[in-house]
């Protein structure tokens, strides 16, 4: 009767068209790109604008009822509801451009918005983004900007989304409208400028993963395209060496925009048929213009041709035009996959390789799984992606697969790795992080008294 | 329930959303599925994806099937877009090997028949069209079996009626052809150019529908039957050969059919047919007056079928015609609107499919757009007569026949 009763309110508010609440029809939307599931909503709601997701909020916090806000709903750290009796806020009718201001190089836009709907929009005015997730074709602005995603475009200068966004606005949970960064000045020309006025308050939001409100506008630095790209790819048969050569480049400020390692063992396990390989490492470069690339491709070759064999430059060309759809290739040739990345110093990769390697023969010991890694470079922090294959079809392989994936990333975190991108992934270890996750806790309680705005997610 | 390798399938999605996401934004292609474009759908549970999702938890026994989920899964046309879009195929890469196929027609099929089994089909026209096909053997509520030949009486020439005559290929017409005014002119263009040519062909007295409509709403047990009665029939009729001008009849020849026996005979699209008649000198074709022209795929033929290159090439061996290729071409077509009951069940949803494809049309500064498929040609007459556009829809064999050296 109670959950009738809300559905109604809800319609009253989206509208008719807006809202969905067949269980069977719902059942997509309590999962992300993982085999984990979440519990089924009493509805899902399609707001079409700012007020819109206000009147959500205002409405959840009235009748305690927990949301969850969803865009593309490609996660891979179990981005699901948690609480029984939720509302899911799928924001994908929001992806409109808001503004592209030109006098101040930004872009902002709705969280909806794809990234290679954002390329075409801009590529179109000269302009491009800093940074995109691997899956930049569904994947959206929004939910990359709250799971501080990193991806293409990461380099010396950019590790993820945070570094490439000027500010926000945000719903709070108790339905107030925040806009951060030199917006939150009533007189300011547009977003130009990130710490505007007191402390980063965009900051809050980026990596909170819904919890602190629902992010209804991002402002993206955007950028002229690049006026010459170069590409080269380079094998090193010590994967001490392929992590020093990564160090050096990067110690170098070597202008990459993506540094791609693949280990030689996974790489064996991908094309068989060409083993064995040795640990590769594909570079792409930006510069303003051709001389200048020239030489920088000049430093690259004696940096990164240091201990390694040069290998052309068609690998690394190849996955750069196809960089949106390049996960077909790692993510599922063996097989269906859960993904855990984790950030590692960029000085320390050799020894982390050798260790995940060690890992990976556990892995295959204990549950018979095949794990895969590649990683790339994200400034001084170094992504070590570490993917487990399984089976989907056998729902015995699919649980073994779920625990070396709890396996590996306690392992991992054991190590020193930093886990980001939590989810409900991480949920279970967040009180291994102290008075980090007291002050969380306390700033959700503050911003979220109720406790309505995705609740189980980050562990808060 | 989901058949054993169904089951493995639906297990295979690896929720990308590619299916309902342009993948191909780079390469001019903006959109994949009309089902979930469709302005006021766009919901997840509109995509493939999100079919998916509820087929899994069908399978484990999780739920029970609404008519929401009914109305989705009779609202897809059966285009396949989702399956070029698919990461999982995704044709950059190699096959990959332990986990190989997804086929997401089928999928949307067994569904239906799920729909079916639970009685949640209940569309009015879907529930017709299938008595229909019970009753008459066609889905159009035709009851009388000669409305099927009426179409020759206005030949001029007499086509040999089988099996009482003997020939050496079978021209099967398929229900709208023979049904469907708004479309027989091709019909009449197929039979003018098979005679010109002086291909030894005949029609089927007693024609009975390819079974395809059934099969993709889900009522398998009807089209086994339709199927069962159609390979015996031509199997005793002795030809070397079986043309269509219909993809659907093609696709439930070729890709159908073995699921329940085996055509002895070729079976060919009349535009492979045609084509090789072109190769082989049978037919000269000449200039047309200049025209600006374009090529739709039909997906039952194109995408479905593989079938890319015959059609095109009768395109190019009429001089005169400015072929134009749209950008969104061959496997990445984006569908008429017509396929997989649509046309008849929701025909604004038809209609607005239509016209997205025509803008593609218009893109190219065609005038002319060309297919090679009954339901296409319906479904863009239909649609542009609609909105006053004076872009005119042709079947490639009516261009072909304007062309021929008499």
């Amino acid at each position: 009767m109670e959950g009738k009763r809300k559905i109604e309110e809800l319609k009253s508010i989206v509208g008719e068209d807006n809202i969905l609440d067949s269980i069977p029809a719902m059942l997509t939307y309590v999962r992300d790109a993982t085999p984990l599931r979440g519990a089924v909503p009493i509805a899902v709601v399609r707001p079409g604008s700012t007020r819109e997701v206000q009147e959500i909020v205002r409405w959840a916090n009235e009748t305690r009822t927990p949301i969850y806000p969803r865009s593309g709903g490609t996660s891979l750290w179990g981005s699901v509801p948690v609480r029984e009796g939720s509302v899911i806020v799928d924001l994908s009718r929001m992806n409109r451009v808001v503004e592209i201001n030109e006098s101040a190089l930004s872009c902002t836009v709705e969280p909806g918005i794809t990234f290679s709907e954002l390329e075409a929009i801009l590529s179109r005015r000269g302009f491009r983004f800093l940074m995109s997730p691997e899956n930049g074709i569904s994947g959206t602005v929004g939910g990359n900007f709250v799971t501080h995603g990193t991806g293409w475009g990461a380099g010396p200068y950019f590790s993820n989304m945070g570094d490439c966004v000027i500010g926000c606005k945000v719903v709070l949970p108790t339905a107030e409208i925040i806009t951060t960064g030199s917006m939150a000045h009533p007189k300011a020309h547009g977003h130009f400028y990130r710490y505007a006025l007191a402390n980063d308050l965009t900051g809050l939001f980026c990596g909170s993963e819904g919890t602190l409100g629902i992010v209804v506008e991002v402002a993206l630095k955007i950028e002229e395209l690049p006026g010459a790209m170069g590409f080269a790819t380079f094998g090193y048969k010590d994967i001490e060496d392929a992590g020093r050569a990564i160090y050096a480049v990067r110690r170098s400020r070597i202008p990459t925009i993506y540094t791609y390692l693949s280990p030689g063992w996974t790489l064996d396990k991908l094309f068989p048929e060409k083993a064995p390989w040795p640990h590769t490492i594909k570079f792409v470069l930006e510069a303003n213009t051709q001389d200048e690339l020239d030489i920088e491709m000049g430093r690259l070759m004696r940096v990164a041709g240091k201990r390694g064999t040069y290998l052309g430059p068609d690998l690394s060309k190849d996955t750069w035009n196809e960089r949106y759809r390049w996960v077909g290739l790692f993510g599922y040739k063996l097989g269906m996959r859960v993904i855990l990345p984790m950030h590692i110093p960029v000085g320390e990769i050799g020894p982390y390789y050798k260790a995940l390697e060690k890992l990976a023969g556990e892995v295959k010991k204990k549950f018979g799984l095949n794990v895969g890694a590649g990683g790339f470079l994200c400034d001084r922090s170094f992504v070590m992606v570490v993917v487990t294959y399984f089976n989907p079809s056998d729902a015995a392989e699919v649980e073994r697969a779920l625990e070396a994936w709890n396996m590996l990333k306690v392992s991992l975190m054991e190590l020193g790795a930093c886990p980001y991108r939590m989810g409900t992934l991480w949920a279970d270890q967040m009180h291994r992080f102290g008075e980090y996750y007291a002050l969380l806790k306390k700033i959700k309680s503050i911003v979220d008294p109720n406790g309505i705005m995705a609740p189980g997610i980050l562990g808060l | 329930m989901f058949s054993e390798d169904l089951a493995r399938q639906i297990y295979r999605c690896a929720r990308v959303s590619w299916c309902k996401h342009p993948v191909f934004r780079d390469r001019g292609i903006d959109k994949i599925c009309p089902l979930y474009e469709y302005p006021g759908h766009r919901w997840e549970s509109f995509s493939i994806r999100g079919i998916i999702s509820t087929a899994q938890a069908l399978f484990e026994g999780r739920i029970t099937l609404d008519e929401k989920i009914a109305e989705i899964v009779y609202k897809c046309n059966l285009c396949g877009g989702c399956h070029e879009a698919c990461v999982i195929h995704f044709p950059v890469y190699m096959r990959v090997s332990e986990i190989d196929e997804i086929n997401h027609i089928r999928i949307v099929e067994e569904f239906r028949k799920i729909c079916i089994e639970e009685g949640l089909l209940r569309i009015p026209a879907h529930r017709n069209a299938l008595e229909s096909l019970l009753r008459y053997g066609n889905p159009f509520g035709v009851v009388r079996r000669e409305e099927r030949l009426k179409w020759t009486e206005e030949l001029g020439f007499h086509v040999k009626l089988l099996p009482k005559q003997g020939a050496e290929v079978l021209l099967y017409t398929g229900s709208i052809y023979a049904l469907e005014p708004l479309v027989r002119d091709t019909l009449k263009a197929v039979a003018r150019v098979l005679s010109m040519a002086n291909v030894d062909f005949g029609i089927l007295e007693n024609e009975l529908d390819d079974g395809l409509y059934a099969a993709q709403l889900g009522e398998t047990g009807l089209f086994e039957s339709l199927a069962e009665q159609n390979i015996k029939t031509f199997n005793g009729l002795g030809v070397k050969a079986i043309a269509t001008p219909d993809p659907h009849a093609y696709n439930a020849f070729k890709r159908y059919y073995p699921r329940v026996g085996n055509i002895e005979a070729e079976v060919l699209h009349i535009t492979e047919y045609v084509d090789m008649l072109v190769e082989t000198g049978k037919l000269k074709l000449e200039r047309l007056p200049g025209e600006t022209v374009t090529y739709h795929d039909p997906c039952n033929l194109g995408r479905i079928c593989g079938v890319y290159d015959p059609p095109r090439n009768l395109i190019k061996s009429i001089e005169g015609l400015d072929f134009r290729e749209m950008e969104r071409n061959k496997n990445y077509a984006w569908c008429c609107g017509a396929g997989g009951g649509v046309m008849i069940a929701y025909p604004e949803l038809m209609a607005w499919t239509a016209r997205e494809r025509v803008r593609d049309v218009e893109a190219v500064g065609a005038t002319t757009l060309i297919t090679a498929c009954p339901w296409c040609e319906y479904s863009f007459k239909t649609s542009l007569e609609s909105t006053g556009s004076a872009i005119k829809v042709r079947n490639i064999i009516e261009l072909v026949e304007k062309s021929i050296v008499k």
